[in-house]
């Protein structure tokens, strides 16, 4: 059934909604599909088919709705053929699995051509495959599709002992402050397993009784009282012995191995921080103002056939900017949850450093300054490692033996200090020893041992240091310690890049060593503007932003390799990034000019179409294979695709070089080095 | 003002329902995703007809329904089953259970309401 | 071949009509391969990024990585999401559905005749009946030096 044209606009307005779920769904289907097979080849229990078949079910109903008449085919399809291969014990032979995931991806490609306003794929073939896999299913029964457990099965899967019997019983009171039945559903669950949820009519009014299998060591929390809920001990549960299992080997296969991974399931290797509850329970104050809000908002809806419009409208308005604050804030402090002191890595490191101290027979004192400093989890993880190199190479060829510093008139013992400050929203990191400077002479010499070109004047701190990031650079010592494998200053300057930071360094012949290392302070959540580059959605950064200039492609003047447009009163000098990333270019008399840099400096990253505002959630792309200078990051835009994030900052500086590089080419003379041109 | 309680586990399908349903005028939504969180709205706050599918993820919809007609105070609240299943079979059982009226999904936006007001006016 | 309890468990998959085992132990999970975003610069046998719980990691085409044709992704096509010192790639192979349990003496050195591109990132052969498994070495497939570093070449495409 296909809307009409009224009808259609109707649905219009739920279109996203219609994506954004059916994203969901089909990650279900894709999961549970994937446990299935990974079942099949394992002999392990076969995961319940209820979840899958209710993803179906929404799919078809959906589709069926929005007039995405492939996809309510081909979802109905599934949702028969699944309903029958679980009636018939719920174990698919493998051509039928095959099929399932034919059909699943089929009903993926439909969606995604509803989505960009194409015709739907054919799939009559693929739902005539599927049809033939199972007898279509009689209409069910009406009966619990229910996701709870037996206890058999529970005991098969947790740890549990222990079973409470936990009664809640809802009220106004209790919905208005968030306490409803699904949020205690959620909590028992956390609690352990539950084996059953069921309603009972009680003295006029109704309480929920659930059965809950609590993991080990598990209790309920007396707080819960407070919520409406009660609780017994049910009783205790005796183990089976552990050979009840039963495991069916197959003649030809060995025995079903140990513990092989099932897909997608279970928790991953869990990243775990400790949380300072003041600020759990700033955030859980500020989910309560927006309950408020809510309510305001839903109270001036029920009335807004009576109101007057105008004080309808400052009423909505208010409480859509109470909102937008309030979420701002709310998504503030659970950033802020997930920062924790810098100090904590200091200590790590300190131990690392004794070892190294240790072994070279040096006196060496280590000193933490802004060890309260805070920085987000993540960004801790990946600086352990660099800072770890830094301590080190200080400890090892920085700081001087004890005789040496004498006779240079200092101090026995030297010092290495870790100095951590925050700025506005950014963090700096300062490793520093007080030991001889870097040998530029030995430097120098391996350089041109390994073939790198240099100035033949001297290097300044900034060449200094990129040579010592080339990558494979590294003196033999370092080769030794770390057994050749190159932890070496370029997977340092990598680390750092790779969160969009900046190292630098300073060094003194004779008097010390200071690496600087800046990152932002945290990296989650952003701004950001979407941009069609070549075909590929990338997203730039909002703050980098200063200017978005829309230009005829033909004003753009190109001389030398190098291209500008007129701007303001001067010129803009462009970087073309399409051409830069490799990706198709189509010719158009248009283009967008995203102004980037500073006021003095400005530059303009030229991109196809400017695709909208949104606020992103920054994931780090930090594999050496892909962790590629220009690249900030990646966000999941929501349909499993995954878009870039440009790291401005690093586009400048690439183009800085090449152009440093072209006019040193052309000059055929010592480059003139200025500060804006950092290398690292 | 009367409230219409909407139960449905997409939350597109329960925005769809209620913006059909918006040209009632003079209504209020209660919405729910679950069996029991059906079943909890119904007891904590005031109801005049319920909108429920019958495909939820804990408890069958006819459940709840068969739990709510047990129930003195809920004996003649209008109950509207919206659901896919279109055979006699399904529709049979759902009004044995005491559905008031049996529509199928998809349904078209614009046929909604009319169904539902006399529903209303009655109530 | 092997006794129970003495062997490792290994996920078999598939690539270019040869049959692959990986220990179970480095395999994080199994996907579909979905649509990887290319990256620009990234090594010719990376096929993009792609994201696996939360987390955004490369896919590695197997095919390109040991020098075969590449071929379309079908619905067999998974992508096998590898864990090894800390690092998680995702390699995209023709299907995987199978597991098998080798017992580390059964696991031969390679014969000489296999060398070159596939030999290197093979740890040895075993026999499973009829079938020939030949044994991955995560490491040696994840480390390579001739990768692109992060000093900007001078070909990586004019700016301008």
């Amino acid at each position: 059934m296909s809307p009409t044209g009224g009808e259609a606009s109707f649905f219009d307005q739920f279109i996203e909604d219609y994506y954004s779920e059916c994203d969901e769904h089909l990650a279900t289907a894709r999961r549970v599909l994937l446990a299935l097979e990974g079942s099949a080849a394992d002999g392990s229990p076969a995961p319940p088919m209820h979840e899958l078949l209710r993803s179906l079910h929404t799919l078809k109903g959906l589709s069926g709705m929005v007039g995405d008449a492939c996809a309510e085919q081909v979802s109905h399809a599934l949702e028969d053929a699944v309903r029958g291969i679980e009636l018939a014990g719920g174990r698919p032979a493998p051509a039928a699995l095959d099929a399932l995931f034919a059909g699943v991806d089929g009903l993926q490609r439909c969606v995604a051509a509803h989505r960009l306003g194409e015709a739907g794929p054919d799939v009559d073939a693929l739902v005539a495959t599927i049809a033939g896999l199972a007898p279509r299913a009689t209409p069910a029964d009406a009966r619990s599709a229910s996701d709870t457990r037996t206890v058999a099965e529970a005991l098969g899967r947790e740890e549990s002992t222990v079973v409470y019997r936990f009664e809640f019983v809802p009220s106004a009171e209790l919905s208005g402050r968030g306490v409803g039945v699904d949020a205690v559903r959620a909590r028992l669950r956390a609690v352990g397993t539950l084996l059953d949820a069921k309603p009972r009519v009680f003295a006029g009014g109704v309480v929920f009784d659930f059965l809950v299998a609590a993991r080990a060591g598990v209790q309920p929390d007396a707080a819960w009282a407070a919520d409406g809920l009660r609780w017994s001990l049910e009783g205790e549960l005796a183990r089976p012995a552990a050979d009840d299992a039963p495991v069916a080997p197959s003649a030809d296969a060995p025995a079903a191995p140990a513990s092989p991974p099932t897909a997608a399931t279970g928790v991953s290797g869990a990243s775990v921080v400790r949380v300072d509850l003041g600020r759990l329970d700033d955030v859980m104050r500020l989910v309560g103002d927006l309950v408020v809000s809510r309510s305001r908002l839903e109270d001036a809806l029920r009335g807004a056939a009576s109101a007057d419009q105008s004080a309808l409208l400052d009423v909505l308005a208010d409480t859509n900017a109470a909102m937008e604050r309030q979420l701002r804030q709310l998504r503030e402090g659970v950033m802020r949850i997930r920062l924790v002191p810098v100090g904590e890595v200091f200590e790590r490191l300190r131990f690392a450093a004794r070892d190294a101290i240790r072994e070279s027979g040096k006196q060496v004192r280590l000193v933490f300054h802004g060890q309260s400093t805070e920085i987000d989890k993540v960004v801790v993880d990946r600086m352990l490692e660099p800072l770890l190199h830094l301590v080190r190479n200080a400890v090892s060829h920085g700081i001087e033996g004890p005789t040496e510093r004498v006779a240079r008139g200092k101090a026995p013992e030297g010092t290495l200090s870790l100095r951590a400050t925050a700025s506005g929203d950014r963090i700096r990191i300062v490793v520093e020893d007080d030991g001889a400077g870097i040998d530029v002479d030995r430097v120098v010499q391996r350089a041109r041992e390994h073939g790198l070109a240099l100035p033949e004047e001297a290097l300044t701190d900034e060449q200094l240091l990129a040579v010592l990031c080339e990558p494979g650079f590294s003196t033999r010592d370092e080769a030794d310690r770390t057994s050749g494998r190159g932890v070496g200053m370029d997977v340092v300057r990598s680390a750092v890049r790779a969160l969009s930071g900046e190292l630098a360094m300073e060094t003194v012949d004779g008097r010390g060593t200071a690496f600087t290392i800046e990152l932002p302070l945290t990296l989650m959540i952003l701004d950001a503007l979407l941009v069609d580059v070549g075909g590929q959605q990338m997203a730039v950064p909002q703050p980098a932003l200063r200017e978005i200039v829309q230009v005829e492609t033909a004003s753009i003047v190109t001389f030398e390799n190098n291209a500008v447009v007129r701007y303001r009163d001067g010129v803009l000098p462009i970087v073309h990034l399409a051409r830069l990333f490799g990706f198709a270019e189509a010719p158009a008399s248009r283009c967008y000019l995203l102004v980037v840099g500073t006021e003095a400096a400005p530059m303009g990253l030229r991109v196809d179409r400017l695709i909208g505002l949104r606020e992103i959630v920054v994931h780090p792309v930090a594999d050496r294979l892909v962790a590629m200078p220009g690249v900030a990051g990646a966000t999941d835009l929501g349909s499993g695709r995954v878009s870039l994030i440009l790291d401005t900052a690093a586009l400048l500086r690439m183009a800085e070089e090449q152009r440093d590089e072209r006019a040193a080419a052309r000059l055929a003379a010592p480059p003139s080095r200025h500060s804006s041109g950092a290398r690292t | 003002m009367r409230t219409i309680l909407v139960v449905d586990d997409s939350p597109t399908m329960r925005r769809m329902i209620m913006a059909a349903l918006r040209e009632l005028g003079d209504v209020a939504f209660d919405q729910a995703g679950s069996g029991l969180e059906a079943i909890e709205r119904l007891a904590v706050s005031p109801v005049d007809l319920v909108v429920l599918d019958l495909n939820m993820p804990d408890v069958h919809g006819l459940e709840v329904l068969r739990f709510v007609r047990s129930h003195e105070r809920f004996r003649s609240l209008p109950v509207v089953v919206l659901t896919t299943r279109s055979d006699d079979q399904s529709r049979r059982a759902a009004l044995d259970e005491g559905a008031t009226r049996y529509l199928t999904k998809p349904f078209q936006p614009a046929a909604l309401a009319p169904e539902i007001r006399s529903l209303l006016d009655v109530a | 071949m092997s006794m129970m309890g003495e062997g490792e468990s290994y996920v078999l998959f598939e690539l270019a009509g040869a049959t692959y085992a990986l220990p179970s132990r480095q395999i994080q999970q199994l996907d579909m391969v979905g649509t990887p975003t290319p990256v620009p610069n990234a090594p010719a046998f990376v096929d993009g990024v792609v994201s696996v719980r939360g987390q955004v990691i490369p896919a590695v085409s197997l095919r390109a990585r040991f020098g075969f044709p590449r071929v379309a992704h079908d619905v067999r096509s998974r992508l096998v999401i590898v864990r090894e010192l800390g690092r998680t790639v995702g390699l995209i192979v023709d299907s995987a559905r199978e597991f098998a349990t080798i017992a580390p003496e059964s696991i031969e050195p390679l014969p000489e005749g296999i060398g070159g591109t596939s030999g290197r990132y093979l740890r040895g052969i075993a026999q499973q009946g009829e079938r020939l498994l030949l044994i991955v070495d995560v490491h040696e497939l994840l480390e390579t030096s001739e990768q692109p570093t992060d000093t900007v070449p001078a070909e990586a495409g004019t700016l301008m």
